[in-house]
């Protein structure tokens, strides 16, 4: 399968979050997330705390991605989609398989 | 020094008026205009609050470090007891009627008040009064637990001959009033927040119960942390010189009266990250006692002329604690305990105590194995084990956690009590919160992770799909996409309402009936892509807010189920329909390291 980079993908770029490059190793991954932790917790941006809450909870995010080597190979294929949907053959989530599934609910809203 | 305090309104007569402050305490201006010089901003101090003890920790301008808080008696641990004597007991020591007494003085009335001196109440917090843990508690409290309007448990005072009932919180905030009081009179400058030391199994029902407790008793803002993490970072600044640049792992393990913690913590040079935590909640040191105490019942029983009253077992059960605590050093005590039917002389050996709790030694190594692989944590990464609260002295216990790990890494702090760690911990917090800084205080990060996994229930399986799993460093947040399931039943009369009904769990299993129910939310059938989409966000504090998309529509939801869940649906709920996961969305938490073939060794 081609590989294809999860520019364009529509989804979170997880190196550029990071501030890592895409063949970062573990260690660099690790540091990288340690200085942005360290930089975006909430507890030391007491005057900034929903920036920092929000900027914190992406990078915890990419982290947690990035470090575990499964989710990375998807990731690096499919992009922040691949991940969340679930729908390697693209497009966005849940469009394919799920269409037209009940009907019934038009009448509802 | 102000150890009397207004008493708040018992639960039953104040009813459900959150807004109200029924523990106002009198300003003392003299304490506040002493203090011109400090710097302005937040003072926090550390609360080590511990089931049967409570101790204060907070940063010294002058040391420029942390310092335990002596109390009026300058003591520097309280015992949590919280006592009603009669009114004219109080008139006459001084006091006003109604005055609640705290610490040694309340403990002094124990046996005068046994059903209006209560202790040990921290396991009873956020419990529902059918949990099975209250039942075995009321065995031995010589008070009654009743149940309040939201089916959780309370303690029935029998106060100048009238019952009052007061939710564990309450009797939390009596004594967390005592704290602050304390703290400022030491201090001489206001508390606005606090670092509260709580079990790690805490649910976010009993961390808001106790937050609602600290709210009660003034603090504006309350961080709640593991004793676990606690006691870790009062490691890191208790260790010998380490390559800072190296990431040490430890174990951090804490036995307390009614509760084990147990976390894996990473310790750089600037950041404590809480890797995995897991605990025990109602389980802890005391059921030593609960077992010395039945062993006495036991032999008592053969005693044809013995017949043991309440106040009797209460005797026993605080004679248990002490043959416990002395047999931690030595191999064998004779120990005397006053009857109503005389003396009852015995003789206990360490041997036979640890006999008697052979099956309690075990179950505290449960949650350090559990630990350790939820932090997919070698273990031979872990470089030092932590021990920390008085019921980790058991020699018998030290041998069996040092014999899970090879070698010796079972720490001895050099600087620190040992008994003082979690205290310790917390004070350091406290100063870093309050943005002290110091040679001695350097600019550490605690970095704590959820202690319960969130997730919502999936009706196409009946089951809990999990959406942000423990040990998820905080804040944390995360983002599903949600299809309404259609009803399988044919049309009835009443047709389904346009509704998509949404419950949010906390719990580690995928069974319902095991989790916890924390909201039941809804939101309106979407039209167009038939997709709903559901966010999670969990802050530092573990406040939790809901979004819900559905077409146009978007609702916020901060979900806590303090004082009871959150059910935010109209009055077709029942007829709303459920929702299945679309996708992987799950959030796992980091991994500490690679693992592969892990094994424990016992």
């Amino acid at each position: 399968m081609p590989v294809r980079t999860n520019q364009g993908m529509g989804g979170k770029d997880y190196y550029s979050i990071l501030g890592v490059s895409k063949d970062a190793d573990e260690d660099t991954l690790k540091k990288a997330y340690r200085k942005a932790a360290l930089k975006w917790h909430p507890d030391r941006n007491p005057d900034n705390k929903e920036l920092a809450d929000k900027k914190f909870k992406e990078i915890s995010e990419a982290y947690e991605v990035l470090s575990d080597k499964q989710k990375r190979t998807i990731y690096d294929q499919f992009g922040e989609e691949g991940l969340k949907g679930g729908m390697p053959e693209g497009g966005p989530a849940g469009a394919g398989g799920f269409a037209g599934g009940f009907p019934g609910f038009a009448g509802f809203g | 020094m102000p150890t009397a305090m207004p008493a708040p309104t018992p639960t039953a007569e104040r009813g459900d008026e959150r807004g109200r402050e029924p523990m106002t305490v009198s300003p003392e201006p003299s304490i506040r205009s002493r203090s011109p010089s400090l710097p302005p901003g937040s003072h926090y101090i550390g609360i080590d609050l511990g089931t049967t003890l409570l101790r204060l920790c907070a940063y010294h301008p002058d040391l420029q470090t942390v310092r335990f808080v002596p109390n009026e008696r300058d003591k520097r641990k309280t015992p949590c007891f919280v006592a009603f004597p009669d009114d004219i007991e109080l008139v006459e020591s001084g006091r006003k009627a109604c005055d609640p007494v705290v610490g040694e003085e309340a403990q002094r009335w124990l046996f005068k008040y046994p059903k209006a001196t209560v202790f040990s109440w921290a396991q009873l917090v956020g419990l529902k009064f059918d949990d099975e843990r209250v039942a075995f508690y009321q065995r031995y409290a010589p008070y009654r637990l009743v149940k309040d309007k939201y089916a959780r448990v309370c303690v029935e005072i029998e106060h100048d001959g009238r019952q009052k009932h007061y939710r564990p919180e309450d009797l939390t905030a009596i004594l967390l009033t005592y704290a602050r009081q304390n703290a400022e009179q030491a201090l001489r400058h206001p508390i606005t927040g606090s670092v509260i030391t709580v079990p790690a199994g805490y649910t976010l029902l009993q961390r808001d119960a106790t937050k609602e407790a600290a709210r009660q008793a003034g603090f504006q803002h309350a961080r709640l942390i593991s004793n676990a993490a606690a006691a870790a970072i009062a490691f890191g600044f208790d260790r010998p010189a380490h390559p800072t640049s190296v990431t040490e792992y430890v174990l951090s393990f804490n036995l307390g009266a009614a509760h084990i913690d147990c976390a894996v913590v990473g310790i750089d040079e600037e950041v404590f990250e809480v890797l995995a935590s897991a605990g025990d909640v109602g389980f802890g040191a005391a059921d030593v006692d609960v077992r010395l105490l039945m062993h006495f019942v036991q032999d008592l029983s053969k005693q044809s002329n013995r017949k043991l009253t309440s106040l009797d077992l209460l005797s026993l059960r605080f004679g248990a604690e002490k043959i416990k605590k002395a047999l931690s050093t030595a191999d064998s005590i004779s120990h005397t305990i006053q009857l109503s039917s005389g003396a009852y002389a015995m003789t206990m050996t360490r041997e036979l105590l640890e006999t008697l709790c052979a099956d309690f030694f075990d179950r505290c190594l449960v949650p350090i194995q559990q630990v350790l692989v939820e932090a997919k944590m070698d273990i031979t990464k872990i470089s030092k084990v932590v021990l920390s609260g008085g019921g980790s002295h058991f020699p018998k216990l030290r041998d069996r956690i040092s014999s899970l790990f090879p070698g010796n890494h079972i720490y001895d702090f050099a600087l620190i009590d040992k008994h003082k760690a979690v205290g310790y911990g917390a004070g350091i917090e406290s100063a870093l919160l309050s943005g002290m800084r110091s040679p001695n205080i350097t600019n550490y990060l605690l970095i704590d992770s959820l202690s319960f996994s969130l997730g919502i229930l999936d009706t196409t399986t009946n089951t809990i799909k999990t959406l942000l799993k423990r040990n998820t460093a905080l804040p944390a947040q995360t983002t599903v996409t949600l299809r309404p399931i259609p009803p399988t039943t044919p049309p009835t009369s009443t047709p389904p309402a346009p509704i998509a009904v949404i419950k949010l769990y906390e719990g580690d299993t995928t069974d319902p009936k095991t989790c916890h129910l924390l909201a039941t939310l809804s939101t309106p059938i979407p039209t167009q892509d038939k997709h709903i989409t559901l966010s999670i966000d969990v802050d530092v504090d573990r406040t939790v807010l809901v979004t819900l998309v559905s077409d146009e529509t978007e609702k916020n939801v901060r979900v806590t189920d303090y004082p009871m869940p959150v059910f935010d649906v109209s009055e077709d709920w029942e007829r709303g329909v459920g929702v299945t996961v679309v996708g992987a969305g799950e959030r796992k938490g980091q991994a500490g390291g690679e693992v592969e073939g892990m094994e424990i060794q016992d």
